[in-house]
């Protein structure tokens, strides 16, 4: 469950009024929430967002539900999005994805135990010119081998700017 | 105007039809699952698919509006095919064991699943939702998810009708699931208990819960069994049973019920009466006294929760009265039981109800005295008709039988409680001739009749104008709460039912569309104006208990035995 801190909930309250005077930036809106919320809206941070946002707890579950960028349950603080689309795939993405679960020692889905890391399969991300590609929150990879991930990794372990 | 070719048929309808009405139009019904005649179209479900010449692929004819010169096939191989296949794949996620469904013989799916002589083999993987568990957490509803098609119907009513919002669509494919966020169970969300989805549910998924297990093992106790029959009863139990909507069945079902096994048949509409001189004169002290206005009627029990749930700062504006059922329950375990002398743990009082939410009054914690429930259960229309199914009574057949004393009589006031704006006409009934002295000489305020969804009226009492508005069905009553609690609601008296039609077109109901609303309408009225006494005042009954036993309205009596008190339920929406 989210613990969450009286300035997260400012901050998830300014965000909602974003969203009030500009209806379209939902999307948005609920992304930049979502990074305050340990990646993820539990039922007690829905409970706080519905509040804020004026919008009942019913319809954003069923947004949130929808979109896979958003989730119901904990996630770590990166979230690695592998992309299992065709092009990536035939570049190499499966030997990428298999290094990056054998490197955290995890399965695709699952969440490493420091809660550093969330691994998941996503749709094509757009990038198959220079694919195999991941994203890491909102950065970028692309052209990975499994050696390069695994630096790339090491660089967010250690907390330095890749 | 359009023409178009349907199997052969030529036929004409109106610009903007789609192809289920010009099929309808000559007489071809094509199966439909999500479609409902008072929602939005969703066209999910495409069991409705036709071939339209021309067009590269099967069309939904709940959706494709028609075209000049259209020809189109209802009934080819090609649709039929489909058809089996959107079937087999409607299957792959149902659960079959049909003998144990509340909804068997009334389905749907079964239904169409019947016309299209379908073999229930299913090419697919079969996974059903769900862990095999029904939510039997709400009082009134119950929830089967693994019947559940995924048709949205329910979905549609709660959110976009009632504006509640207990129910959500979760996740897209194979895992979109309907039902509260987060798993809840009901009775853990903001649901209010209308049980419009269950009117709305084509299938099992929803369905009225079931609490005539109860009723039978008491029927064979050395209790006495005491039951009421609300207003909206006696227009819906035929229709439910196979007759026509808007049937009236009074006599009937007085019948049936002692056949049943009840001791005493009392009328609702006598604690409706009731109901009105309470209300009317905490109106009256209110306009009087500078009390809090507009004041707002309590008869609804979904109305209430709603209101404790989205407006609990507007609770002080609710009239403090019990609804009928709730005064009716409170003087049988009181009243009644001294006149007859009995220990009040030695009656058992039923009441039949066309509302769900009915079930949860009957169990909130208000309603009970020294440790006796007002009401020990709550039976539906539904449950009714299903009772008098099981009984193998013969409804269509059955002699007229008379309401027991001394609660067996009520006036065409308490009659038309049954429909949206009935308790506001009755009320000013009474308050009309309480204020000016004066004989009421046209007893019909057309002006709060009507399916308009909220209807404004003026009286003038003497010179004092007061200004009344009616609701019915939530999403309008939101309209008016907003205005009330943001100050400007320019209205002293309100009448709000859950309910889309009122009571009439209650949850507890058989399944119901407006047309057949407007029947049960229309007969609501036709009652009214057949019976003898048409003003909760002059109801003989209501006099006598005031005379013996009440005292007078508002009086000590009264506030103990007939009003409540409501809680705020806030919480659970933050």
């Amino acid at each position: 469950m989210n613990q969450l801190s009286k300035e997260t909930i400012d901050e998830i309250r300014q965000l909602a009024d974003v969203y009030k005077n500009a209806n379209e930036r939902m999307m948005e809106v609920l992304l930049k929430m979502q990074r305050l919320t340990n990646n993820c809206f539990d039922r007690e941070t829905l409970g706080i967002v519905s509040d804020a946002m004026g919008i009942p707890e019913s319809k954003l579950y069923d947004y949130i539900t929808f979109y896979s960028r958003f989730s119901t349950e904990g996630r770590g603080k990166y979230i690695i999005r592998m992309c299992k689309s065709a092009p990536c795939h035939v570049c190499g993405a499966r030997e990428v994805a298999q290094s990056i679960c054998d490197y955290l020692e995890v399965e695709p889905g699952d969440t490493t135990d420091d809660g550093l890391f969330t691994v998941e399969f996503c749709e094509c991300i757009g990038l198959c010119e220079s694919s195999p590609s991941v994203m890491i929150n909102d950065e970028i990879y692309s052209n990975l081998t499994p050696n390069k991930i695994k630096g790339i990794l090491d660089c967010y372990q250690k907390g330095v700017r890749v | 105007m359009v023409t178009l070719t349907i199997d052969g048929h030529n036929v004409t309808v109106e610009d903007g039809s789609t192809l289920l009405d010009a099929a309808s139009a000559v007489g071809i019904r094509i199966p439909t699952l999500c479609f409902h005649p008072d929602q939005k179209i969703k066209a999910n479900c495409r069991i409705c698919v036709v071939e339209v010449e021309g067009m590269r692929t099967l069309a939904p004819a709940c959706s494709t509006p028609v075209r000049e010169g259209m020809r189109v096939k209802t009934l080819s191989k090609k649709v039929r095919m489909a058809r089996k296949n959107i079937l087999e794949l409607i299957f792959a996620h149902h659960s079959k064991d049909c003998l144990q469904c509340g909804k068997n013989g009334t389905c749907e799916l079964q239904a169409i699943a019947e016309e299209m002589h379908f073999d229930y083999a299913v090419r697919y993987p079969v996974v059903i939702k769900g862990n095999g568990e029904k939510d039997l957490s709400s009082p009134s509803i119950t929830r089967d998810v693994s019947k559940c098609i995924d048709c949205n119907r329910c979905f549609s009513v709660c959110n976009d009708v009632q504006t509640v919002c207990a129910l959500s669509r979760s996740k897209r494919g194979y895992k979109t699931l309907v039902g509260p966020a987060f798993g809840k169970e009901l009775a853990e969300t903001v649901c209010i208990n209308c049980g419009q989805c269950v009117q709305a549910c084509p299938v099992g998924a929803l369905t009225v819960h079931d609490d005539r297990d109860d009723v039978w093992d008491m029927l064979d106790s050395d209790k006495e069994v005491v039951v009421q029959i609300a207003p909206a009863v006696r227009v819906t139990l035929a229709e439910a049973l196979g007759e026509d909507p808007g049937v009236i069945s009074t006599g009937r079902i007085i019948t049936a019920l002692r056949r049943l096994g009840f001791d005493k048949v009392f009328d609702t509409d006598f604690s409706a009466d009731l109901t009105i001189m309470e209300e009317g004169t905490e109106f009256l002290n209110r306009l009087k006294n500078g009390g809090t206005l507009p004041m707002i009627t309590s008869c609804s029990p979904g109305w209430i929760k709603f209101c404790e749930t989205f407006y609990p700062e507007c609770l002080s504006h609710l009239s403090t009265c019990k609804s009928p059922q709730g005064m009716f329950g409170a003087i049988i375990k009181t009243y009644y039981a001294e006149s007859v002398g009995k220990d009040p743990g030695d009656i058992y009082s039923v009441s039949v109800m066309p509302c769900t939410a009915k079930k949860f009054e009957a169990k909130r914690p208000e309603m009970k005295r020294d440790g006796h429930r007002d009401i020990d259960a709550v039976l539906t229309v539904q449950e009714l008709a299903k009772m008098i199914r099981y009984a193998g009574i013969d409804f269509g057949s059955l002699t007229e039988g008379p309401f027991d004393e001394p609660f067996g009589t009520g006036s065409g006031a308490g009659e038309i409680f049954g429909s949206t704006g009935g308790v506001m006409e009755a009320a000013l009934r009474t308050v009309y001739e309480t204020v000016t002295g004066r004989t009421l000489e046209n007893l019909d305020f057309t002006a709060v009749r009507g399916f308009d969804g909220v209807k404004e009226a003026v009286i003038d009492l003497d010179g004092k104008k007061v200004r009344v508005a009616v609701a019915h069905g939530l999403g309008n009553a939101r309209k008016i709460m907003d205005a009330v609690r943001a100050g400007k609601a320019d209205y002293d008296f309100i009448e709000i039912m859950a309910c889309p039609g009122g009571c009439i077109g209650g949850g507890g109901n058989p399944i119901r569309n407006w047309k057949k609303l407007s029947r049960r309408m229309e007969a609501v009225y036709r009652l009214d104006k057949a019976l003898p006494i048409r003003k909760s005042h002059e109801n003989p009954a209501v006099r006598r208990i005031y005379r013996d036993y009440l005292i007078e309205p508002n009086g000590e009596k009264s506030h103990e035995l007939l009003h409540t008190s409501y809680v705020d339920r806030s919480n659970i929406v933050k």
